[in-house]
């Protein structure tokens, strides 16, 4: 299990640090994009693996000499792709409840200390988000939460900043189109 | 000085030209021609200003329903990220105290994240044969029963193109994983989402069986003390679609067999901790494959203790005393024979009962591996009895035991080539059957623990016996404790190769098909090659939920 490599001379970085700085802005992103709480801790969790390879073999951006905007800009990189593949396989997966009206398994996982999360407007935003396309749900969070810039978002998607700009504007407007949608009563009133 | 303009209420062409400006307000990205003129006309338009404001208060709520709030503790730790990247960090970046950690984690069943699976580069082909093997962890199920017993043989040399038309079922605490044999791609999960109990979260999938098209699963839906549920299921085994289900009351903990278009739920008295003290469950239940109706029921005088095999048209199923062969079809009694040897070593205090049982049949013969709690002075030890018992009528042939066994838990034997493989006497042993069955060989891994190596039950394919070792084995006799699954060499008990896996004591039987192993290990399956051992790729189960067996179908 005690693998010596590369990773082991750099020992200045400290990835616990990262870790702690990145994470729960890493989980609010993949809980947008995946919505079950669940699976995006399961993929926090995978990002922060391939990212503790990384550095272990002393790659880039996990050395002391890299920026840590760019180290964030790696992570929010590998969740996004992460997610996509989860929202793919999500096509596959099949729940059932064997109890009728049970509360699902993944909302009584829920912290129920996050009393907000039961909110219906919340809800109502949570589920327009997730009738968006995975680039236009990850254009929205990284602009929303966190306030990224067009050339930061183009550098996570693979964008170039004006495409990013774009598909930032449209997502904007397909959201607020998918929540009147959903909640026709809404509508009237934004009517 | 103008009076302000009443905003309009109406769309005009302004307001589609300004839409794509509109959405990025407030992003940082409008530049101050782009921002004035937005601003601007939200002055005159109401419609706009509708619009802006449900973008504000979405984003509000995403922020409020997804960001974490002030103080919130990390969600993981550099433990889990090492322990689940299948590494650890080199010694110059541990801290103090790490050492203990890790002696403590050589004993937890490793969690995995889902991580990269490399395919096999294996071209989908025609024909889909069956190819079933079921591996059960409890109770499981008989070894590979292919013929063929020759020497020097080595394992197969390749993979099956087969496989990528093959799925592998893997039934877990928390539903069923349908993957893709060829490189482990989830092809489709069923996962009922029952909770009644603080103490067991989920149904239980605890057996699994194949019929064609259609898949069966035995599930447990409610652990509430003292009258726990389960479920009978019938699924597509294409899609995972129920295609009928039946409830079945009071039983928890029970194995599932299916004889042609029978399936018998045995219930078992290994009983976790919530079903401690609860009335055991000692009737046999047989169901129709078409529809799920009962259609006969037999209850023991004992509950019992072993998942039920089949052979002959015969049912058996062991409690902890006896033995016990049934008619499959009509539930009829046709025998019983003990199994608890009334012979004892000289100052020693055996139990007259057995801890755990499980059979295997092929054939003329029924084989039983017993386990029964023995004190000899001052000690307590595990004796092993294996029997060799008439399939006819329950004559017993020969019974070999072994004291000083170093688990309680029996795994089912597996049978191939005139050999009988069982999980004792410190290790993997070879009995051969017939008239005057032998010891063979016994097979301990090299670093095995002083008391001996316990072992899976083995699955038997082509003169190799791939067995996976629960306890680790000390590796380069100082730093590393591991454990892996072993090819044996069915003729002589040779080892042909290892490879490490991560389930410890969760390891359970693996399963051959088309040239590769699958070891079910705690809330993981790997997938090796059955060449060389090589790992082709790792299923780790969402969650970590553990794995209790594996089924393999095209």
């Amino acid at each position: 299990m005690m693998r010596q490599n590369p990773g082991a001379t750099q020992a200045s970085l400290d990835f616990g640090a990262i870790l702690d700085h990145h994470q729960l802005d890493l989980l609010a992103f993949l809980r947008g994009l995946v919505s079950d709480p669940e699976l995006a801790r399961d993929l926090l969790q995978d990002v922060f693996c391939d990212a503790w390879r990384a550095s272990l073999r002393g790659d880039a951006p996990f050395v002391a000499a890299s920026a840590d905007t760019d180290r964030r800009n790696w992570l929010f990189h590998t969740a996004y792709h992460r997610a996509i593949s989860a929202r793919r396989h999500a096509g596959v997966v099949r729940w059932e409840s064997l109890d009728a009206g049970a509360v699902p398994l993944r909302e009584r996982l829920e912290d129920p200390s996050r009393v907000e999360d039961w909110l219906p407007e919340q809800n109502a935003a949570q589920a327009a988000l997730a009738s968006l396309a995975s680039d236009d749900a990850a254009c929205l969070l990284l602009n929303m939460l966190y306030g990224f810039a067009a050339a930061e978002i183009a550098a996570i998607l693979d964008l170039t900043p004006d495409a990013a700009k774009k598909r930032l504007s449209r997502a904007k407007q397909r959201l607020r189109a998918a929540y009147l949608s959903q909640n026709p009563d809404r509508q009237e009133a934004h009517s | 000085m103008s009076a302000p303009q009443t905003p309009t209420t109406s769309r005009d062409s302004e307001c589609a030209a300004l839409a794509s400006l509109l959405a990025l307000r407030d992003t940082g990205m409008l530049d101050a021609t782009e921002s004035a003129r937005v601003d601007r006309h939200l002055t005159t338009c109401a419609a706009c200003q509708a619009d802006a404001a449900l973008d504000d208060a979405l984003a509000s709520h995403l922020r409020r329903a997804l960001i974490a709030p002030p103080n919130t503790a990390p969600t993981l730790s550099m433990r889990e990220i090492m322990r689940a990247s299948d590494t650890a960090a080199p010694r110059s970046m541990r801290g103090a105290g790490s050492a203990l950690v890790e002696a403590a984690e050589r004993r937890i069943p490793h969690a995995y994240p889902i991580s990269h699976r490399w395919g096999t580069g294996l071209s989908a082909l025609l024909a889909a044969v069956v190819v079933i093997v079921f591996a059960a962890s409890m109770f499981g199920s008989l070894g590979s029963r292919l013929s063929g017993n020759r020497r020097g043989v080595t394992p197969a040399l390749t993979v099956s193109p087969l496989l990528a038309h093959q799925t592998v079922y893997v039934p877990t605490e928390t539903g069923i994983y349908a993957l893709r044999a060829s490189d482990g791609a989830l092809r489709w999960a069923y996962l009922p989402t029952k909770i009644k109990t603080s103490l067991n979260h989920t149904p239980i999938i605890r057996g699994l069986t194949l019929d064609g098209d259609m898949l069966y699963a035995l599930a447990t839906t409610s652990n509430n003390f003292p009258h726990p549920d389960s479920a009978l299921l019938a699924l597509d085994a294409r899609t995972g679609a129920v295609r009928w289900r039946v409830a079945i009351p009071d039983l928890g903990w029970a194995s599932l067999l299916r004889v042609g278009n029978l399936l018998i739920v045995t219930p078992a008295m290994t009983a976790g901790l919530y079903e401690m003290g609860s009335p055991f469950n000692q009737t046999l239940l047989a169901y129709s494959a078409t529809n799920g109706q009962r259609l006969w029921s037999r209850k023991l005088t004992e509950p019992p203790l072993s998942a039920s095999v089949t052979a002959n048209g015969a049912l058996y199923t062991a409690t902890s005393t006896q033995l016990i062969a049934l008619d499959a079809a009509s539930g009829a009694l046709r025998w019983t024979t003990p199994i608890v040897p009334s012979a004892s070593q000289q100052g020693t205090m055996p139990a007259s009962y057995n801890s755990s049982v499980a059979l295997a049949a092929a054939g003329p013969y029924v084989f039983v591996l017993t386990k029964r709690d023995i004190w000899s002075g001052r000690t307590d030890s595990w004796e092993a009895n294996v029997y060799e018992i008439a399939a006819a009528d329950g004559t017993h042939i020969v019974r070999n035991g072994f004291e000083q066994e170093p688990q309680s838990a029996a795994f089912p034997p597996a049978l191939g080539g005139n050999q009988l493989f069982a999980p004792v006497f410190g290790g993997l042993s070879a009995f051969s059957t017939g008239a005057s069955p032998k010891l063979q060989w016994r097979f301990i891994p090299t670093g095995a623990p002083d008391g001996g190596m316990a072992m899976t039950g083995g699955a038997y394919v082509s003169g190799v016996v791939y067995v996976t070792g629960v306890f680790t084995v000390l590796d380069n006799n100082v730093e590393y404790q591991r454990n892996y699954t072993y090819a044996v060499r069915a003729s002589d008990g040779a080892q042909l190769w290892r490879s490490q896996i991560y389930g410890d004591v969760g390891a359970l039987t693996p399963v051959v098909a088309s040239g590769m192993v699958f070891t079910p290990a705690g809330g993981t399956l790997l997938a090796l090659r059955a060449a060389d051992g090589q790992r082709l790729w790792k299923y780790p189960s969402p969650g970590g939920s553990v794995i209790y067996g594996v089924l393999i179908g095209s």
